[in-house]
């Protein structure tokens, strides 16, 4: 049950913010969204009783277990005050909101954007895995995003809306390598485990752990996203800018600081920059003339103090620290929303234009004034209470450095009481920006009349109750903690327990006699009094001074710069050049290369014994080499086909030479076949335009084509060299070929029996090529008459028709032999099917290319379907008969005039590599052809 | 030696000789169908890939032996990929069934290269012989670089098609000669005895090279860094729906052989392959990522992502052992989902003449087009890693992998590059919610075969993301089925 009622309060706002109301109600529906807070307040205070008593409430599901990731939620006192804080300043932030955006459209849309936040506020203090806990806190930065943002029209909107998402979610992510790395060590996300077994976690993860947590609730020198997220509108800044979200970081500080309470750094580095912050922020705080811009430094500052008492550690620090929470949260919320009112109310938030609004609006002035003094430290308010703790927290904290504790006077005549110090400078600013705030809007005459005068005169009259009434109760609240001191110490010793291990000792009262304590909290009154009373001497100066650079300048340059580098860095490299990209290719390909040769020269040292090259395998190379160099150089592409013919060429002597007549009977087919091609599709082209190289380019490229060679040359080399795994493949070919298989050319049988598996899908992948040429060129741009057809019609040659019709049977015939001895002699279905394309396109070039299709009976698509079938069907014919796929069977047949014919089930097979090879070829130059 | 022929198990290529089929079927009926019918084949080849993928399903588990003679293995490995090539396969098809007619594309031949080059995919998954593998990846390629450049009337297409098989062909080459080095090295081109040799004797420099040869193959075509250049001009000049199918099919293929041999085949010697790919998988995560940031062109911004990408499933491959594949499988599946349904809206963007492909033309469609608007936000969220959704539990996977097998610096440096992603995905949800845009008039319908794509992606997404568990594990027992 009490888990249920966990879940409830992370669901009931998600599923809040998925509702959706029909058009022609939104506006009037909206606040019903407020519910969502009130049902959760409900909640939170029926588990008041457990809380009290000290229990956890647990729930786990699993979500991926293997990877320790479970949607645990727990709730003990310390989530127990924030949930409070979330539902409670929530159910006010939601009811000023429907007053404070009556009129506008978006109010439905701010609804449900608040409820999606309030449900990952409520994730961040309930979840026990810490996976799940970041996922949340995520969350909460995506939703600030969205409020912040929430006037899109504004350019400053959204760059306040990026840049508080930018500084979260980094801070968030360096606490992912945190989570991670507790990971790796305890092999858990749970926090409960983590925290039952009081883990001991290295300083550097708690680091981690407190940039997010400094990011989130803006600590120096983070706190620039603060002031600029004030473009949201005002019910959203109360609420998550001053009451929660920014209280993230705390809860997480606060959370882990049992795991951290050994930890010197992790305590060093948490009050420092919690000190500095306090003082900064309320530096900051008095410069400001924008009512809101002062409430956002001067949060900054109040959550550097909590910091700092955080980073204490002792007891009265985290009760204080604890307290400051609840206070703040109370009257800051309070004057948040004052802001707001008054924004609304009379136009303006500038301090300048302000003033003289307390007859127009007497309750407002009241609860704001309180509220600024309870902010300001002054009895008998919350804010006291907290303040003089936290003077004792820092008067015992100076106290310890010296590892004494004795007495204020013996504080006074050793070394300089910095932290004490410090303090109370920081409470004289909170005190000057107080005054600052409520005495210039409501008691200072008006310097300048407001914008709209009409509105401010009626201002009490109009504004509704809705826009007065949650500021009347917040500042009640503030009152109320400070005048029964016991209401706030029920509710804030369940959280100081889960921190501290024990129950307080310390009881809260507004008199504790004279201490050292009071007598600061009197010091302040005094300086900060006097300071208000001369302000005009130096704030007027303080508040024209621009600082040369500042840390928001930092943000801004640092993005600007990035964003010109990362232009710079893909215009540099991404040129949109083939030649470009194939070089770094190259170059990836050298430099690849280099480093396992290199190892494997040093090591072979040359001990394999190298058979030294004949002169004409020299000259033969040489002329290859030629050849090559002439493609590179010459601007003529017939030219550089031929000369790349004559390269292929070449190879097929060099197959001759080193005994594969297959091999080169194919080299030479296929190099006649892409002759053609090329000729044919050449003409489309023009010449070659030179290149615009530098010299330096060209040089460049020379050095990555010798590269290249060498590479690949010191490749083969190594090669044949390196030690040679003995296979027993090529004898056991030589050995069985004929035997199981019934041929004599090895290569023949190894195509179309031993490894005829392979052949049939070469012959698939010819077969979807060929689909693809025809799909880019046949079926492209029809009904033109296309440059080809004209060149075809128009030199008819004679010579050539005459020498076509004599040569295609005598050709054919070849082709045919070819194929029938292919299995004991060179030959084969290949070198045949290609024989049979030249043989074509010749008829082809000789004749009219259309007219010749017209004579063809089968188109060349299905030639290679009756081909593919064919292959196929001799495989699967040795399955029916019992055998595996592709299996041979041998018989010799006598036929008339071709004597003893020996017959293969792989001739078949063959034939079917030959149809297949021919409609290819066929296909896709008669498609060039009549394109 | 005693060798046996071939020995034949049917059931292993079973999903293999059905998408050809169907292929061929596609093929031949287009011969004697009119235009305006031509949609059928659409809905033919959706009907052979569900079929194939229910096949393939059924046969998960069943067949871990290899088969002709150890060239091919439908283990439950590969079955798990054929259901993925099924998954990408089947939602392009859903896809360009709308895609088709905006774009104007009335090519007979679409639907069967598609189907062909699925069959080369499922070859590539379960071949267990380096030249089947060679083979698959051709049959895959070349139907691919056909598909780049089937827009006949963009000259981009032209340009995509042209330099898609360019650079194309000089990786083939590599890969090739990589496995003739192999050959050399080991003796074999079969994945056991090349394991056995490698487990016995260990690397030899010729190994070594050959490896690295492979790993510019392989590297080429999942576009990682430094072979990744082609990938913005081809993805975003090719047709939208091919450019999904290749981003995320071709590269769950590659994937698939480059883990089985680097993972399995050459796991023995995993020392000298994991420096290099660390290096590869961090340069592609960073460039991929540090690119994209700056693109106003959304396919071509999701090109570079999809570098990043494949720099994040590369980081699973360095981690290595049964979680790192375990996460690199379990990823493919949650990319190719976010991924296709993202192209997916870009298609539904996209009108006749107009395709719609910057940046701004996505301002303000949120508050236009809800549904749109919210699937696109749910894949970009999803792309960046945005828990509960499916690219978060994925990252998450193959992150938790890499730091405990050890390389906590490559998880910091592929979170890092996460955050970075944020920058570009989210840019586009803030343009679809927080911009004033021009209206689009009208878009397709999305009760059409492009909105059950999109809206099975996104479910998808969302549902692999809230209960990672089932597939996981599945994820793993397929990728335990190598041995």
């Amino acid at each position: 049950m009490s888990g249920f009622l966990i879940i409830s309060l992370v669901l009931l706002p998600l599923l809040g913010s998925l509702v959706s109301w029909p058009e022609r109600w939104r506006q009037r529906l909206a606040p019903a969204y407020s519910l969502v807070p009130i049902l959760q307040l409900l909640i939170v205070i029926s588990l008041w009783a457990t809380v009290q008593a000290g229990e956890r409430i647990q729930c786990s599901w699993p979500w991926a277990p293997s990877l320790g990731l479970y949607v645990s939620f727990s709730l003990d006192g310390l989530s127990w005050l924030f949930t409070g804080l979330i539902s409670g300043v929530g159910v006010f932030v939601f009811i000023y909101a429907a007053f404070y955006m009556a009129d506008d459209p978006t109010l439905s849309r701010l609804y449900r954007f608040l409820l999606l936040f309030n449900a990952a506020m409520m994730g961040v203090v309930l979840a026990d895995n810490l996976i799940l806990l970041l996922v949340f806190w995520e969350l909460t930065s995506v939703s600030s995003f969205l409020l912040i943002g929430f006037r899109s029209h504004r350019a400053a909107a959204c760059e306040g809306a990026i840049k508080a998402f930018g500084l979260t979610a980094i801070g968030g992510l360096v606490m992912l390598f945190g989570i991670l790395a507790v990971y790796a060590e305890h092999g858990t996300f749970e926090l409960s485990v983590l925290l039952a077994n009081s883990t001991s976690i290295s300083t550097a993860v708690g680091l981690c752990f407190l940039v997010g947590a400094f990011t989130k609730s803006a600590q120096f020198p983070f706190h620039i996203w603060l002031p600029s997220a004030m473009e949201a509108p005002t019910p959203v800044s109360a609420y998550l800018h001053a009451a929660t979200m920014v209280k993230a970081g705390l809860y997480l500080i606060a959370r882990l600081t049992p795991l951290f309470a050994d930890d010197p750094t992790w305590s060093a580095t948490v009050t420092s920059v919690g000190t500095v912050t306090l003082v900064w922020g309320g530096v900051l705080a008095c410069k400001q003339v924008d009512l809101k811009a002062l409430l956002a430094n001067s949060t900054v500052s109040q959550l550097g103090l909590i910091v700092l008492l955080l980073g204490l550690q002792t007891e009265i620090a985290l009760f204080a620290a604890i307290l400051h929470i609840l206070n703040h949260a109370a009257f800051k919320g309070a004057l948040f929303l004052t802001a707001g009112t008054v924004e609304h109310e009379a136009g303006t938030r500038d301090l300048r234009r302000l003033g003289g609004l307390r007859p127009l609006m007497p309750t407002l002035t009241l609860a704001a004034t309180l509220a600024s003094l309870s902010m300001a430290g002054l009895p008998p308010l919350g804010g006291f209470l907290s303040k003089e703790l936290f003077y004792e927290g820092v008067l015992e904290a100076d106290l310890l450095q010296r590892g004494n504790v004795s007495s204020v006077s013996y504080l006074l005549e050793d070394t300089f009481p910095l932290l004490t110090t410090l303090a109370v400078t920081a409470s004289c600013l909170t005190f000057l920006y107080s005054f600052i705030f409520f005495h210039g809007t409501f008691f200072a005459p008006a310097s300048h009349p407001p914008e709209q005068p009409h509105a401010s005169s009626h201002a009490e009259h109009h504004s509704t109750l809705g826009l007065i009434a949650p500021i009347v109760v917040l500042s009640g609240l503030a009152v109320l903690f400070g005048l029964v001191p016991s209401l706030a110490e029920a509710l804030v010793t369940p959280a100081f327990r889960v921190i501290h291990g024990e129950p307080p000792q310390l009881h809260l009262a507004l008199w504790h006699g004279l201490t050292p304590a009071l007598g600061l909290s009197a010091l302040t009154i005094v300086l900060g009094g006097g300071a208000f009373l001369v302000r005009q001497r130096f704030l007027q100066a303080a508040r024209e001074y621009q600082a040369a650079y500042s840390f928001n300048r930092v943000y801004i340059d640092g993005l600007t710069g990035f964003t010109h580098l990362f232009h710079w860095t893909r215009a540099l490299y991404m040129t949109g050049s083939v030649t470009d990209y194939i070089r770094y290719l190259l170059v990836a390909l050298i430099v690849g290369l280099s480093i396992p040769l290199w190892s494997f020269f040093e090591e072979m040292a040359l001990q394999a014994d190298i058979v030294r090259p004949e002169y004409h395998e020299l000259g033969l190379a040489g002329l290859m080499a030629v050849a090559g160099i002439m493609c590179c150089r010459t601007h003529s592409r017939i030219v550089l086909v031929l000369s790349l013919g004559l390269v292929g060429s070449l190879m097929a002597i060099f197959f001759v030479l080193f005994s594969a007549p297959d091999l080169a009977l194919t080299q030479v087919l296929v190099e006649a076949v892409s002759l053609v091609l090329f000729l044919l599709v050449l003409r489309y082209f023009s010449m070659i335009r030179p290149l615009p190289y530098t010299p330096r380019t060209r040089l460049f490229n020379i050095g990555i084509s010798v590269g290249t060679g060498l590479m690949v040359s010191l490749l083969l080399f190594a090669a044949n060299v390196g030690p040679s795994i003995p296979s027993v493949i090529p004898s056991y070919y030589l050995a069985n070929s004929h035997l199981l298989a019934g041929g004599y050319n090895v290569v023949n049988v190894i195509l179309v029996d031993f490894r005829g598996f392979d052949t049939m899908g070469e012959i698939t992948v010819f077969s979807v090529a060929v689909l693809g040429v025809l799909a880019l060129v046949e079926l492209g741009v029809r009904g033109q008459q296309s440059l080809g057809t004209m060149f075809m019609v128009s030199f008819p040659s004679p010579i050539l028709q005459a020498f076509a019709r004599l040569t295609l049977h005598l050709m054919l015939v070849f082709a045919l032999y070819l194929l029938l001895r292919g299995h004991n002699a060179p030959g084969g279905g290949f070198i045949a099917g290609v024989l049979t394309a030249v043989a074509m396109t010749f008829q082809m070039m000789a004749f009219h290319a259309e007219s010749f299709s017209h004579e063809m009976p089968w188109k060349p698509l299905q030639v290679v379907a009756v081909g593919l079938l064919l292959a196929a069907g001799t495989g699967l014919g040795s399955i029916l008969i019992g055998y595996p796929f592709l299996t041979s069977a041998i018989g010799h047949y006598n036929f008339p005039l071709f004597g003893d014919v020996e017959l293969v089930t792989a001739m078949g097979f063959d034939i079917g590599v030959y149809l297949v090879v021919v409609g290819t070829s066929l296909g896709i130059i008669r498609a060039i052809a009549e394109d | 030696m005693d060798m046996t022929l071939p020995a034949v198990n049917w059931l292993s290529v079973l999903p293999t000789l059905l998408l050809s089929v169907t292929g061929m079927l596609a093929l031949f009926w287009d011969i004697w169908m009119k235009d305006d019918e031509r949609s059928l084949l659409g809905w033919l080849s959706l009907t052979g890939i569900v079929v194939t993928a229910l096949c393939s399903w059924l046969l998960w588990g069943q067949n871990d032996v290899e088969s002709f003679s150890g060239m091919f293995a439908l283990d439950a490995y590969a079955v798990f990929f054929h259901l993925v090539f099924c998954l990408v396969a089947g939602l392009t098809v859903l896809m360009s069934l709308t895609y088709l007619e905006t774009a104007e594309i009335r090519h007979g031949e679409y639907y069967a290269l598609i189907l062909f080059a699925t069959v080369g995919m499922t070859v590539m998954a379960a071949a267990t012989d380096l030249i089947l593998i060679f083979l698959g990846l051709e049959t895959m390629s070349i139907a691919v670089y056909v598909l780049a450049g089937i827009w006949r009337q963009h000259l981009t297409s032209h340009e995509a098609a042209l330099k898609y098989f360019l650079l194309g062909a000089f990786a083939s080459g590599f890969l090739l000669y990589g496995i003739a080095l192999i050959y050399g090295a080991t003796g074999s081109v079969q994945l056991g005895p090349i394991a056995e040799h490698v487990g016995a004797q260990g690397s030899s420099p010729l190994l070594l090279i050959g490896m690295g040869l492979l790993i510019v193959g392989f590297g080429f075509k999942v576009a990682a860094v430094p072979f990744h250049v082609w990938t913005p001009d081809v993805y975003q000049g090719s047709p939208t729906t091919v450019t999904a199918f290749m981003a995320v099919g071709v590269k769950a293929a590659a994937f698939a052989a480059f883990a089985r041999i680097f993972l399995h085949t050459l796991g023995a010697v995993h020392t000298d392959w994991q420096g290099i790919l660390w290096v590869v998988a961090a340069l592609t995560m960073t460039v991929g990522n540090i690119t994209a940031l700056v693109q106003h062109n959304i396919k071509r911004m999701l090109a570079y992502s999809s570098i990043a990408h494949a720099g994040y499933l590369l980081v699973a491959m360095v981690a290595g052992k049964e979680l790192g594949g375990a996460a690199l499988m379990y990823y493919l599946v949650a990319y190719g989902l976010m991924n296709l349904g993202a192209f997916g809206v870009v298609v539904a963007v996209g009108r006749k003449g107009e395709p719609h492909e910057e940046l701004d033309d996505y301002a303000g469609l949120g508050f236009r087009h809800p549904a749109l608007g919210m699937a696109m936000t749910v894949f970009m969220l999803s792309l960046t890693g945005v828990p509960p959704l499916v690219g978060f539990t994925g990252k998450f996977y193959i992150f938790s992998a890499a730091v405990q097998a050890g390389y906590i610096w490559l998880a910091i440096i592929g979170v890092l590059n996460s955050v970075v992603s944020a920058y570009y995905y989210i840019r586009v949800v803030v343009n679809m919610y927080m911009r004033e845009g021009e209206a689009i008039v009208e878009l397709p319908s999305l009760r059409s075969a492009l909105g059950a794509a999109i809206l099975i992606a996104a479910i998808g997404t969302v549902l692999m993301g809230v209960f990672p568990s089932a597939s996981m594990s599945w994820a793993g027992a397929s990728f335990l089925s190598l041995g």
